[in-house]
């Protein structure tokens, strides 16, 4: 049964006008800025500052004109002059339940979130939502692969997510080896459903691979594959619902979302004429605001985007106008393609802002580079390093690994693809890069997201 | 009862939850220590079930 008749309350969302939805959530972003007005003096300073007090607020269009974002460094200032949780935390603090922090791969700091017993369920709500749209439901089997617990809301939220939606779940990620969890796979048999970060379904499939376990016949049962946090090419997603014969789904999520701001629809992350999927966004949880990240304008449907993000229903330390430093590519609810009122992202291509490497005089993503290698399904990973050479010149080397089904290859097949990777980074980034075959062994494997790029160019100027 | 919420059953619901929203706040003055976390726990979750059945008018989800 399709979700919106399985889930009237679903089904009560999917049916909003864009006016509805839009007026529920002015009624939501109302109720939060009151609230916050009055419990948060990190909100109130910005609002006095800025002349964009409660009152003066008085449409969605005048809050996303006249509200000043805020960014994770003035999360972490805040957090520095009032230890731990900053003044935006804007409950008790004994009333704070769960503790989040971001995961601090930025190197800048962690940002850290207080939420409430009422936030604790939002959260789980905001997993079991896109997964129940994905085709979860009370009873069914599902195997979290996403390591669990610790103070990532990544750790937290598909537990709870889980057990909200009714499902029995068995939390593997981090505890168990990769080997560990095929063993635990073919123990429970019957499983409805995976989450996994995307990089992690990819080393998970290329294990069963070598393994000589076809999903298809050793868990037949399954109907949905759900991956979150990374980039991936559409030649990727195909090949990977062909190997496990069932359905690929996507979500966007985050700390600052509180799960899941948005996730894909019935058609999955690739439609049936090969075109990348959309995530449709739970506007009426989060507005997301898609902008230009230079002018802060909003971009056009089709254009590239970095991501601005409200809570409009979470108590502890909300989040409001926060620059995301994730860009995505924003479509309009009017090109969505379905019926529903939401508008969507582009699935498959949210990367970091920040992760760019300016190589060569070229803006370059790793995900970029990710899409070029992974569209050869013989590659089973790579790494990349980037360097000053002797001359002073930027080099950069990329390692990569065969697959198992690379295994029947001649030395000259081999070659060929080499060449062939080589060809399309080149496509894709206009840059030349060097390729080097290595055994799987030598690249490391990855539990969640994948950190396949090191930038080592300072070192080559040290004296 | 609890089923499809839409018209009336919908109002049932929301009765419901109210209701119990209602009790988990009189259950929160409790003055046992170990059992009043407990039941900020319960007013959370009752909390969060009103706030995300919410497909309209915000005046039916309670003041924080």
């Amino acid at each position: 049964m399709n979700p919106y008749d399985a889930s009237p309350l679903v089904g009560r969302f999917a049916a909003l006008s864009r006016g509805e939805l839009e007026a529920l959530q002015w009624s939501r972003l109302q109720r939060q800025l009151t609230r916050l007005y009055a419990d948060s003096p990190y909100y109130r300073a910005r609002m006095d500052i800025a002349g964009a007090t409660p009152d003066k607020i008085t449409s969605l269009e005048r809050f996303r004109a006249a509200f000043p974002t805020s960014s994770k460094a003035d999360f972490l200032a805040d957090q520095t002059a009032h230890p731990p949780f900053g003044h935006r935390l804007s409950i008790p603090q004994d009333q704070v339940a769960l503790v989040s922090m971001t995961g601090g791969t930025s190197g800048q700091g962690q940002e850290i979130y207080g939420r409430s017993n009422h936030d604790i369920h939002i959260q789980g709500y905001l997993h079991a939502l896109p997964w129940f749209l994905a085709g979860l439901r009370p009873g069914d089997v599902a195997l979290n692969c996403v390591p669990a617990g610790g103070l990532t809301t990544g750790g937290w939220g598909p537990g709870e997510g889980l057990r909200i939606a009714g499902a029995t779940a068995f939390h593997a990620g981090g505890s168990l080896s990769t080997d560990a969890k095929i063993d635990l796979m073919i123990r429970i048999g019957g499983m409805n459903f995976i989450y996994a970060s995307t990089n992690y379904l990819h080393t998970l499939s290329e294990a069963l691979n070598k393994r000589g376990i076809d999903p298809k016949t050793a868990f037949p049962g399954l109907r949905t594959l759900f991956i979150a946090a990374e980039a991936y090419p559409v030649e990727w997603a195909q090949k990977i619902e062909n190997i496990w014969g069932c359905k690929l789904q996507e979500g966007y999520g985050s700390t600052q979302c509180a799960g899941f701001a948005g996730s894909t629809c019935e058609e999955g992350t690739v439609t049936v004429d090969g075109q990348r999927g959309k995530l449709h966004l739970f506007e009426w949880e989060n507005m997301i605001e898609v902008v230009n990240p230079e002018t802060l304008e909003p971009v056009s449907s089709g254009e590239m985007g970095e991501m601005i993000v409200t809570n409009l229903s979470i108590q502890g330390s909300p989040v409001v106008r926060f620059r995301t430093g994730d860009a995505a590519q924003f479509i309009s609810y009017e090109d969505n393609g379905c019926d529903r009122a939401w508008n969507a992202l582009e699935c498959g291509t949210i990367k970091r802002l920040d992760d760019m490497m300016k190589i060569r005089g070229n803006n370059i993503w790793p995900s970029a580079i990710d899409a070029a290698v992974f569209a050869h399904d013989v590659v089973a990973e790579y790494a990349g390093r980037v360097f000053t050479g002797r001359d002073g010149k930027t080099e950069i080397e990329i390692r990569l690994a065969f697959s198992e089904s690379a295994s029947q290859l001649s030395m000259d097949e081999r070659k060929n693809v080499l060449a062939a990777v080589r060809s399309s980074i080149k496509d894709r980034t206009n840059v030349w890069m060097d390729l080097a075959e290595v055994p799987r062994s030598d690249l490391p494997e990855f539990s969640y997201k994948a950190k396949r790029w090191k930038d080592e160019r300072q070192d080559g100027y040290k004296l | 009862m609890a089923d499809d919420n839409i018209g009336g059953a919908e109002n049932t619901d929301d009765l419901i939850l109210r209701t119990m929203m209602e009790q988990a706040e009189r259950l929160c003055t409790s003055g046992d220590a170990l059992l009043r976390g407990q039941y900020w726990h319960l007013r959370g979750r009752i909390q969060a079930l009103l706030d995300l059945r919410c497909t309209g008018d915000m005046n039916s989800t309670p003041e924080r």
